[in-house]
């Protein structure tokens, strides 16, 4: 297992986020996260990445405790994440934006040539090298999920944490995200995603957890999942 | 290191750096007394601003605690001032404000945007109440008197620590740690997300732009022979720096220079001229300034040099320039 | 004894109801169009010498100088906003930007306005006499004009209540100062809203300056140590929150009343450490919704 996660709560207030949930990430795997509006998975993101601390609960990724990290620690043992609303230096060009990520993401030193020959490659790898120096400001927000991805990469992340990249992306667009998550994955890194798109999520995913009010529900394949009747009524329920 | 490979690139820029120090160092054997006291005042102004762009520049954090950092070490003058001597007292009044901001820092992690501008003010305000409580209840004296040494020492103290801002600033400016704060000053939850350590960043920023107001304010209290808490804490020496810095524009180094050398010298002019006026000119110049130069002189400048480029006969001069 | 605390209880109801009004007017202006406007101040001491000036000058009744001191105030600040503000509004791209924009141009009106007071009115401290008899209530006696601005300050405050949380125009003032975006969707019209709003800071700014010129003495340059004021109550009821400061702004005022019988020197000190306290442990204030702090 590379990522685990146990008995994890976030209590804002009195207001629980996320309730005594549980789950695990294999090696190597696409991990679906969904579930209705509202059930947490977000937050859940946000304590694995560190953005937020646990109530109470560990996270543990490559035999190591990281529960309670700060973000930029998280970020250096290997783990990368985009956000549900993409978080990017807004006045800084594409370029910089995956430039500075190098800079500071990667434990060892690149040489500044070497960092920018790093940054092109990583920008064609989402097909970017065109937006190069386009401030994130003029670019839209389809485009700033491929830069956000593009960032998260250059951190030379074991695991990829998504969430929501295929938010407000027309069909064809959904389905060059999911290639690039598929190749993503066929280079060696893990991913875990959130998403609400059904169609790319039981395409792409190898298993996927639901989660529903704060805590995982069910957890299985994408057929047994979408054949799940409890998961049914979550959904159509709401 | 880098950063030197980087300056000796700009050699015009170094020259010209070089140039001014030297000027400004024989500049008092050659000026008029009244010139001294007017470049003391600019000096002042333009350590302050300068230092204040090192962290609020590229964060965003506006920082009204100058009149803290500065007034600590005004006062640390002002009671010291007999026994030690004026470098000691600088390189005490940098390391007091340096931990005061680390203080500040720790305290105020999770505060941002105006929350984080009020807190600053407090504890400008509060340093000056509870100093004056201080004196009036503890120790028992209403301002206490400097005898120091004269302008031209306090000169040459006030160019040392301009010139330590500079090479500060430039350093910060060109390498990792500049970087980090823009990026901080971007989006700072990015920021954290690509391995930048927000907490140590901000706070090592914020107290290095502290150490240098500490150490500025020692040295003034040279200038005035009456201290007192009011003085010392002058709030426009927190909101000055700001005004100054913006006027000049961050985006370049020379920004906070030009701000804070071109606002004091219209200051002096406007309240010799028009002291019953000044106010209100000083007013309506920064309402203009705000609304119709965003990014201050130096966005002034840059958009001049645009224009004129355009002209068709300065272009082709620069071709014919490019091609002999 | 009783005589003495009751006199404490009426300063502190008569200090909150300044504060209350001081601070629900600069909230208008920063919950609502996210102006943090430092020349607040300038406007309360501008009431404050108009009230003055009617009196001496014209011999109108300070209570009767209300209704022109409101009406005025309220349109200079609605134009200030739709000149300068609204400007600047249109020409900053991301909202912080247009917070420190126009934090610096209210600098800028601080300037313009303290310098024209002083012009007019020249630098020295001004006070007039209004109803300086007293009378006796349970045996103690109390000045006239004390009790009146009490009436008044508490009256005003109770009356702006009533206006915000049960009329209509008063309930849009009041989403929209807890969420202008929210409003702007449900059709609000945002640009009207926003100058009224302003204009009605700069009003309840001018009536505070009233209830200011009956009590105390004028200077022209005390403006900024009631635009202090009013931001750390303000931050005390919560940012965005009109009822936050009504209360914020008495309970202030009653502390405040009270530390300054025990020590008063020590009531600055006192101020500025609750302030801060509160920043750091919750700088949502006491009616602030926690989504608030930080932005």
């Amino acid at each position: 297992m590379l990522l685990q996660g146990e008995n994890l709560t976030k209590s804002y207030g009195g207001l629980m986020a996320v309730h005594d949930a549980a789950f695990h990430v294999n090696e190597g795997e696409i991990l679906g996260l969904i579930g209705p509006n509202g059930a947490g998975k977000t937050t859940l993101f946000n304590l694995i990445s560190g953005a937020v601390e646990p109530t109470s609960g560990t996270i543990t990724f490559k035999n190591e405790n990281i529960t309670g990290k700060k973000p930029h620690q998280i970020c250096k043992k290997g783990i990368g994440r985009t956000f549900q609303s993409s978080k990017l230096f807004n006045g800084m060009t594409v370029f910089d934006n995956v430039f500075m990520a190098i800079q500071f993401g990667q434990s060892t030193g690149m040489s500044d040539k070497d960092a920018r020959a790093r940054v092109l490659e990583l920008l064609d790898y989402v097909n970017l090298i065109h937006e190069q120096h386009t401030i994130i400001r003029d670019l839209s927000i389809g485009v700033q999920k491929r830069v956000e991805i593009a960032r998260s990469l250059a951190t030379k992340p074991d695991l990829l944490l998504l969430d929501e990249v295929m938010a407000g992306l027309n069909p064809s667009e959904v389905e060059s995200s999911m290639e690039l998550i598929s190749k993503i994955r066929d280079q060696g890194i893990t991913v875990f995603m959130i998403e609400h798109v059904m169609k790319a999520i039981m395409s792409v995913c190898d298993r996927i957890v639901v989660f529903h009010n704060g805590t995982n529900l069910v957890e299985g394949t994408p057929a047994e999942v979408s054949s799940n009747p409890t998961v049914i009524k979550v959904y159509l329920g709401e | 290191m880098q950063v030197v490979k980087k300056a000796l690139q700009q050699p015009v820029s170094l020259i010209l750096f070089i140039a001014a120090i030297i000027i400004l160092a024989i500049a008092p054997q050659y000026a008029k007394r009244y010139t001294v006291i007017s470049l003391i005042t600019i000096l002042m102004y333009v350590n302050l601003t300068m230092s204040w762009t090192i962290f609020s520049g590229p964060t965003n954090y506006i920082s009204l605690a100058s009149a803290g950092f500065f007034g600590v070490g005004v006062y640390l003058t002002a009671v010291f001032g007999r026994e030690l001597p004026l470098y000691a007292l600088a390189i005490m009044g940098g390391g007091i404000s340096l931990g005061l901001a680390i203080l500040i820092g720790l305290l105020t992690l999770r505060l941002k945007g105006v929350y984080f501008i009020l807190f600053t003010f407090g504890v400008s305000a509060l340093l000056r109440h509870s100093i004056s409580w201080w004196e009036a209840t503890i120790t028992g004296t209403v301002g206490r008197f400097v005898r120091g040494p004269g302008n031209e020492t306090v000169y040459y103290y006030l160019l040392g620590v301009t010139v330590l801002v500079f090479v500060t600033a430039y350093v910060v400016r060109n390498t990792k740690f500049g970087l980090a704060l823009q990026g901080i000053g971007e989006n700072e939850e990015a920021a954290a997300h690509i391995g930048i350590n927000v907490t140590l960043y901000k706070i090592a920023g914020f107290g290095l732009s502290a150490i240098f107001m500490g150490a500025t304010g020692a040295i003034m209290a040279n200038r005035w022979t009456y201290i007192d808490p009011t003085i010392a804490f002058n709030p426009l020496i927190s909101f000055l720096p700001v005004l100054m810095a913006i006027f000049g524009g961050t985006s370049r180094l020379a920004g906070p220079i030009l701000g804070a050398t071109i606002f004091t010298l219209l200051q002096e002019y406007l309240i010799t001229s028009y002291p019953y006026y000044y106010m209100l000119l000083m007013g309506i110049t920064l309402i203009v300034v705000i609304l119709f130069l965003p990014e201050g002189l130096l966005g002034l400048m840059s958009r001049l040099v645009e224009r004129l480029s355009r002209i068709k006969v300065i272009k082709e001069f620069i071709a014919r320039f490019r091609s002999a | 004894m009783f005589a003495n605390f009751l006199d404490i209880v009426i300063t502190g109801l008569i200090l909150g109801g300044i504060y209350a009004l001081v601070a629900v007017g600069l909230n208008l202006q920063y919950g609502v169009g996210r102006v943090l406007n430092v020349a607040h101040g300038e406007f309360i001491m501008l009431g404050a010498f108009l009230t003055f000036s009617l009196f001496t000058q014209f011999n109108v009744n300070p209570l009767l100088a209300l209704l022109i001191i409101g009406p005025g105030l309220f349109l200079i600040g609605y134009v200030v906003h739709q000149i300068l503000f609204q400007y600047l509004r249109s020409t900053s791209i991301t909202t912080d930007i247009f917070s420190g924009r126009s934090l610096l141009v209210s600098f800028g009106l601080l300037f313009v306005t303290q310098n024209i007071m002083l012009i007019v009115w020249g630098a020295d401290l001004r006070q007039y006499t209004y109803l300086n008899n007293s009378i006796s209530i349970f045996g103690t006696r109390y000045a006239m004009n004390r009790i009146v601005a009490l009436i008044f300050a508490v009256g005003i405050s109770v009356g702006f209540y009533l206006f915000i949380n049960r009329s209509r125009l008063g309930k849009a003032i009041r989403a929209a100062a807890e969420d202008a975006e929210m409003a702007n969707i449900v059709g609000v019209n945002i640009r009207q809203v926003l100058g009224i709003c302003f204009g009605l800071g700069a009003m309840l700014a001018g009536m505070a300056g009233m209830l200011i010129s009956l009590m105390f003495q004028l200077q022209a340059s005390r403006g900024l140590e009631y635009t202090v004021i009013a931001i750390v109550v303000v931050v005390f009821g919560g940012l965005g929150s009109i009822n936050g400061s009504l209360i914020g702004g008495f309970i202030l005022g009653l502390v405040i009343s009270f530390v300054n019988f025990l020590d008063p020197s020590l009531s600055l000190i006192a101020f500025y450490a609750i302030f801060m306290l509160l920043l750091i442990v919750r700088p949502s204030g006491i009616l602030g919704r926690r989504a608030h702090a930080g932005r």
